[in-house]
């Protein structure tokens, strides 16, 4: 047996849930003893809602960095899409608005995705043209103030939020999005070229993985989850807002980070994406709860991040310790091959 | 392994090109960009070629080029980009105008602050010099530094109670502000640091091509740390000129600075990789992207289409500047 040898199935090469699911019991066993009401279904609902707006865009960004890309117009096209599908909303009914909206912004994406691959450019900088770009439509489109949806289609606004013991219509179509793209990536050829142009572009080409197809993909995702998480939102709350959603891309790769995702491609899976929206979402919850101002949660959120990288940081020392190690012990048995006379076997692991 | 997110581990160009630096054609076609569009400003909006309009559009430019020429520091070493710029701007402001509130004397006030936006970026480099990934520190810096402001100003706006700095803010030498005196001396003293001094030029080699830079003996962690410094210094210096003029600062203050002075960076032309540009470049893309928009504003076009056009402009530039580098391989 090779020493080393290891199967390359994303999952596999995923970050550790453990540790990160324990942190997740840690601020929730943490929160409930510290608040009355944190425990509470009505909170629990609560969390979920925020939860699931967090956790579109968190896979938006999510599927872009398992391609070793970026896609910081997500912000953008939330608040475009948000705008569309409230306008849509005067003519035409909700999951015809819906389904258009995120067709339409997928298709966006997919060109942008294509753009970027066949230029072989950054998408970092190519991106953040786009969000300028988009967000100056999105003022365009709504004529520089928020779009208002009519007073008798709030019951529609309502229906998308309305409880169903703690989940609501939002956060079910969130999770049933989750489950199909994490199918989508886990599962299909397409989903294996996304990890595999993520994790090695140039070792990629060499294999002859297509290029093209598994980044215009992952960059339609990314936009069809920023569009959807848009036109939830804005349908929700009543309004398409042409300045809304400008932080949300930094909570969103913190908590892509801090879920597991490899922030140079190729390793994570959507329990990371799904981890890390919720680890955030409970953190900020806890300490709303507590009365601690925006700022200071970006503070504290600052810290789970910095936490985050300590942790990457030790285990990924670790890890080249014992690949040397391993390495090493490879090595040495290559040289008594040659020389059976002359290297001195070491203790042999089989 | 090359990635969007990692532009160190991508190929390098070729080293006379970075070396020429502002004499290249690169630098010249931006500063033609310029040219022309002014040429067409001038021409189609009467209202612009004026003195009042031109030194209105340097002072709009002025504030993001100081901060993206420090940016700039961090691109050329092969760090890519700060997300912290608009978090040490305002803390820098803040800083400073809670210093002097407390009867510090303009001069100490000053010192203290820049000292601490030294400090502050110092912490960044060491950080991204042991490995981390500048996108996820500078994020976790921005983080911590706004979360710090507002706890230190309890999220109120903070006055400096007194005209100490009016020498700094007040001044109009030549119709110009002194953010535009302070970018030049920047744009100056940066140039000639990158192109003669010793520690100078080995950032563009570190941002060049890492490894080898590192394997001849190029002291990275130094390099790495002086950058960061640079860019934070530079950052909060925007923060500090803001205070000289109002006279008071806040928690959220230059909310877009972190993406308008990275925008700088791109349409000035500096390579995202590393190694090739320069902070005279940078400026001129925030001169180019100031003009732009005041040209857009003085034909009467609405905010959301000069936001658009704004964009539109950055893919074209950073797309233009690609397909030529990848031409002259």
């Amino acid at each position: 047996m090779r020493a080393g040898a290891a199967t390359t199935r994303a999952t596999t090469m995923a970050k550790p849930l453990v540790p990160r699911i324990a942190i997740l019991g840690v601020i929730w066993i943490l929160f409930v003893a510290t608040q009355s009401g944190y425990g509470t279904d009505s909170n629990l609902f609560a969390v979920l809602q925020g939860f699931a707006f967090l956790g579109l865009m968190t896979l938006a960004v999510g599927v872009t960095m398992f391609a070793g890309e970026l896609d910081l117009s997500v912000g953008s096209l939330a608040a475009v899409a948000g705008i569309v599908s409230v306008k849509l909303l005067t003519t035409v009914p909700l999951i015809p608005a819906v389904v258009l909206t995120v067709c339409a912004a997928a298709a966006f994406g997919a060109t942008q995705g294509y753009a970027i691959a066949r230029l072989r450019i950054n998408s970092v900088v190519f991106t953040i043209g786009t969000m300028f770009a988009l967000r100056g439509v999105a003022f365009i489109l709504s004529g520089e103030s928020a779009v208002l949806m009519d007073i008798d289609k709030l019951d529609v606004s309502d229906s998308i939020i309305q409880r169903l013991g703690i989940f609501s219509p939002f956060s079910l179509v969130v999770l049933a999005a989750m489950v199909l793209v994490g199918g989508i990536l886990g599962f299909s050829r397409w989903g294996r070229e996304i990890y595999a142009v993520g994790g090695g572009r140039p070792e990629s080409l060499a294999a002859g993985v297509p290029q093209r197809r598994p980044i215009s993909l992952a960059f339609a995702i990314s936009a069809a989850a920023a569009a959807l998480a848009g036109v939830l939102a804005s349908v929700s709350s009543g309004s398409g807002a042409p300045f809304a959603f400008e932080n949300v891309l930094l909570t969103a790769v913190t908590a892509a980070l801090i879920g597991g995702v490899g922030l140079y491609g190729g390793r994570g899976n959507m329990f990371n994406i799904a981890l890390g929206a919720l680890i955030i979402q409970s953190f900020v919850a806890g300490l709303s709860g507590q009365g601690a101002t925006q700022n200071v949660q970006k503070l504290a959120t600052a810290g789970l991040l910095l936490l985050a990288i300590v942790v990457e940081f030790v285990t990924a020392a670790r890890a080249r310790r014992a690949l040397l190690r391993r390495s090493t012990l490879h090595r040495t048995r290559a040289a008594q091959a040659i020389e059976p006379e002359v290297a001195t076997p070491p203790p042999v692991r089989p | 392994m090359s990635t969007a997110l990692d532009p160190g581990a991508i190929e390098p160009e070729s080293l006379r090109s970075s070396l020429r630096g502002s004499i290249s054609w690169a630098a010249v076609s931006t500063v033609a960009a310029l040219g022309v569009l002014i040429a067409v400003a001038a021409v189609t909006t009467p209202a612009f070629a004026t003195d009042d309009n031109a030194r209105a559009v340097v002072a709009a430019a002025a504030l993001t080029g100081i901060a993206a020429a420090g940016l700039t520091f961090i691109t050329l070493a092969g760090h890519f980009v700060s997300l912290s710029t608009t978090a040490t701007a305002a803390a820098g402001g803040v800083a400073l105008a809670m210093l002097m509130r407390s009867g510090w004397s303009a001069g100490l006030a000053l010192v203290a602050t820049l000292g601490l936006a030294v400090l502050a970026g110092a912490v960044q480099g060491i950080v991204v010099a042991k490995g981390a990934n500048p996108i996820i520190v500078t994020l976790a810096a921005a983080g911590g530094l706004q979360g710090l402001t507002q706890v230190v100003s309890d999220g109120k706006e903070v006055r400096t109670g007194s005209t100490a700095l009016s020498w700094l803010g007040d001044p109009r030498p030549l119709g110009l502000t002194m953010a535009t005196y302070v970018l030049l001396l920047i744009v100056v003293v940066s140039t000639v640091y990158l192109r003669r001094h010793r520690m100078g030029l080995a950032v563009s080699l570190l941002g060049e091509n890492r490894k080898s830079a590192v394997a001849t003996g190029l002291p990275a962690l130094a390099i790495t740390i002086t950058v960061f410094a640079i860019a934070s210094l530079c950052a909060s210096l925007v923060g500090v000129l803001s205070v000289a003029s109002f006279n008071r600062a806040t928690v959220d203050q230059f909310g877009g600075l972190t993406f308008d002075a990275i925008a700088a960076v791109l349409v000035g032309g500096t390579a995202i990789a590393g190694g090739n540009g320069s902070p005279l470049r940078t400026a001129a893309g925030a001169v180019f992207i100031a003009t732009l928009m005041n040209f857009m504003l003085l034909r009467g076009w609405s905010y959301g289409t000069r936001l658009a056009v704004e964009g539109v402009v950055v893919v074209v530039a950073v797309t233009a500047y690609h397909v030529a580098r990848q031409g002259r391989r």
